[in-house]
């Protein structure tokens, strides 16, 4: 049970993190604009703006035909999502487009969306704005069955140069595309560790199953964890004055982790959509000195992992397993007969017992690759070693063993260390 | 009441824990109204309960000054009227709105004939007041009641933006934190402390300020919300 003295409130947030972004980095956070300015300026990947519109008479004399079949206009200082515009596709005349919800726009009324950013309509208070255009990102396949539409984004939260948690946005049908949780789009939580997701959250609620596209919500494994982990931590390497961040990262198709935007007074959804109370974290990761940004990503996957996350690790193609297992071994009749084994790594070669190869048939003439007379703990004996396959944790090894009698062992079959390179052996069970 | 209960006590003299009922004393004599004095002196408080609602059981409103303008127009209407003045007021905007969507027109010149298009629908409405026997709300609190239509104006601008859901929310919250600081004000305990013991009701609002603005620990409401959190 989680303490509430461990959760992140609007007080604490306020009063104790928020004082850990300066003056200067809200003013970059919370203008889009400069935040794409600062990103290009330290040569971090951000999507590109095809106009800016900070005058209504450059919104007048903009050619709004030229602009390309899909795109997105934004107010520079809009916060919530509130006033973004998501153009999907070119309609059949020029000059006219279609949403994401396949209603019709025309330049007048981009035109007119534009002079209301303008005029400051999005922004609280009604101080004027700027309006621009960004082009909008071709999203990862990987994406492509879990998103009603629109592209969804990772809210990476940074404090002390270590990710403290994170989050895929998901946009639904009710955000129009959009990916924040405040227009209704889906915020699930990612194991910092593997990144892969966990549990998931929708208008304050817990969902399991995203409602328009039926897909599980946990279990999607993010692409290039590393790199999205590693680009979050570097903004607030070279944007010091933003303590405590969030960066909101976008996968393009083919250029992999850009930045979209900064947020220097991240939401405290990210919490429940993590099952994970954030204050402690945060207290965790405070006076650490941080070397590096690779370091930085280290400590965040070693203190925040989620349970399973050994079970998948980072490192792709190691596989862990236990002292005992269960493989499955290829007999003659091409079935797999299931065999409890021990993984014993003060052995060499996989040894199976006698009786057992007899069964599935392993001892016929063709299958004996040699014979040899061994010293073992069990004495002298003569050992013949044929031909084996099984597999492993789900994988299919190739190997040669040799068969002994083992009958009055715990295991009859042990498995060497020459079958077991690839995999990590875990000592104890959890 | 007030009055006779400040001219009956003895003031003592001058020191640093009375000074302020001297300054009443001397502000009363000198023809300044009683009641005025005591609502300057209940409206810092007013707001510090605002403040302490909003950080320790999380109850927000648009900010903490819209709230109490209301609680204080509450104080000419009463409050059933004024919160039930103020809801139809409300309904009407949010209509006018509605109607007003597909207007093209500036958002503040949209904003502006929302006020046009209330103003308007209070004629029909007098009717109505009139049946009921009601128009002596109007002439004691007539300026008030123009103080509601452009506090919902405050209320609806945030419609425009946000989903309904949010603003009925904003709704609900901005008026128990108003009817809070009508209570605060037309109390008659804090009233009669107020004539009593001014410098106790400064004091207090200095320590709940002081004391709640360094609070970080969560939100009553903050408990319901990270229930599930809370549980694991």
């Amino acid at each position: 049970m989680a303490k509430a003295s461990s959760i992140l409130g609007q007080n604490a947030r306020n009063h104790l993190f928020l004082s850990c972004n300066e003056r200067a980095g809200r003013k970059i956070a919370n203008s889009k604009l400069l935040t794409k300015e600062a990103l290009k300026k330290h040569g971090l990947p951000t999507p590109a703006v095809l106009a800016v519109f900070r005058t209504a008479r450059k919104v007048n004399s903009f050619a709004w035909e030229t602009l390309p079949d899909n795109f997105v206009l934004k107010p520079s200082r809009g916060s919530g999502g509130e006033g973004v515009v998501v153009v999907k596709k070119k309609a059949k005349w020029a000059g006219e487009w279609y949403l994401m919800d396949n209603s019709i726009i025309t330049a007048q009324d981009l035109k007119f969306h534009a002079l209301e950013i303008l005029s400051g309509r999005f922004r609280l208070h009604n101080v004027s704005d700027a309006a621009f255009i960004e082009e909008r990102i071709k999203i990862q396949k990987i994406f492509r069955r879990y998103v009603y539409h629109g592209a969804p984004d990772i809210r990476v939260l940074v404090f002390n140069k270590v990710p403290v948690a994170a989050m895929l946005r998901l946009p639904t049908k009710k955000s129009e595309g959009k990916s924040n949780l405040y227009q209704g789009a889906i915020g699930a939580g990612i194991d910092l560790a593997t990144g892969i997701t966990t549990y998931g959250i929708m208008d304050g609620r817990f969902i399991k199953y995203i409602p328009e596209t039926k897909r599980k919500i946990n279990g999607l494994k993010i692409p290039h964890w590393n790199e999205i982990l590693r680009l979050a931590v570097e903004v607030q390497d070279k944007i010091s004055s933003l303590g405590f961040l969030g960066v909101d990262i976008i996968l393009d198709k083919e250029r992999g982790p850009m930045i979209l935007e900064l947020n220097a007074r991240p939401g405290l959804k990210i919490q429940s959509a993590n099952m994970a109370p954030l204050r402690k974290r945060l207290e965790r990761v405070e006076d650490l000195e941080v070397k590096d940004v690779d370091h930085g990503v280290r400590i965040a996957k070693a203190l925040f992992a989620e349970r399973f996350a050994d079970r998948v690790t980072a490192e792709e193609g190691i596989k862990i397993i236990h002292t005992w297992e269960k493989v499955k071994i290829l007999g003659k009749d091409k079935q797999r007969h299931e065999v409890k084994a021990k993984v014993d790594t003060g052995a060499w070669r996989t040894s199976i017992d006698e009786e057992l190869a007899n069964d599935l048939d392993l001892l016929r003439p063709e299958n004996v690759l040699w014979s040899k007379v061994y010293k073992s703990g069990l004495g002298v004996q003569e050992r013949e070693v044929i031909g084996l396959k099984f597999y492993l944790a789900g994988r299919k090894i190739k190997t040669i063993a040799s068969v002994a009698k083992r009958s009055d062992l715990r295991a009859p079959m042990i498995i060497g260390r020459r079958d077991l390179k690839d995999f990590l052996i875990k000592a104890r069970k959890f | 009441m007030l009055l006779e209960l400040l001219q009956s006590q003895d003031l003592g003299i001058l020191g640093p824990i009375n000074f302020l009922k001297h300054a009443l004393y001397w502000a009363v004599n000198q023809g300044f109204p009683l009641e005025f004095l005591v609502l300057l002196l209940l409206l810092p408080l007013a707001v510090s309960l605002v403040v302490l609602v909003r950080y320790l059981i999380g109850i927000q409103g648009l900010g903490i000054f819209t709230p109490v303008m209301m609680g204080v127009v509450f104080l000419n209407t009463g409050l059933i009227p004024g919160i039930l003045l103020f809801l139809v007021i409300l309904l009407f905007e949010i209509l006018a709105i509605y109607l007003l969507k597909g207007l093209k027109v500036h958002f503040r010149a949209k904003m502006s004939l929302v006020l046009l298009t209330v103003c308007f629908c209070f004629f029909p409405l007098l009717i109505f007041f009139q049946k009921i026997n009601f128009q002596s709300l109007f002439s004691s609190a007539l300026t008030s009641i123009l103080v509601l239509v452009l506090l919902g104006e405050d209320l609806v601008e945030t419609q425009f933006r946000k989903p309904p859901q949010k603003i009925g929310k904003i709704t609900i919250e901005n008026l128990i934190l108003a009817a809070l600081s009508f209570f605060v004000l037309s109390s008659f305990y804090l009233r009669k402390m107020a004539v009593l013991y001014p410098e106790l009701t400064i004091l207090a609002a200095l320590l709940i300020n002081l004391i709640i603005g360094r609070f970080t620990g969560l939100r009553l409401l903050e408990y319901r919300r990270f229930r599930r959190l809370l549980r694991k």
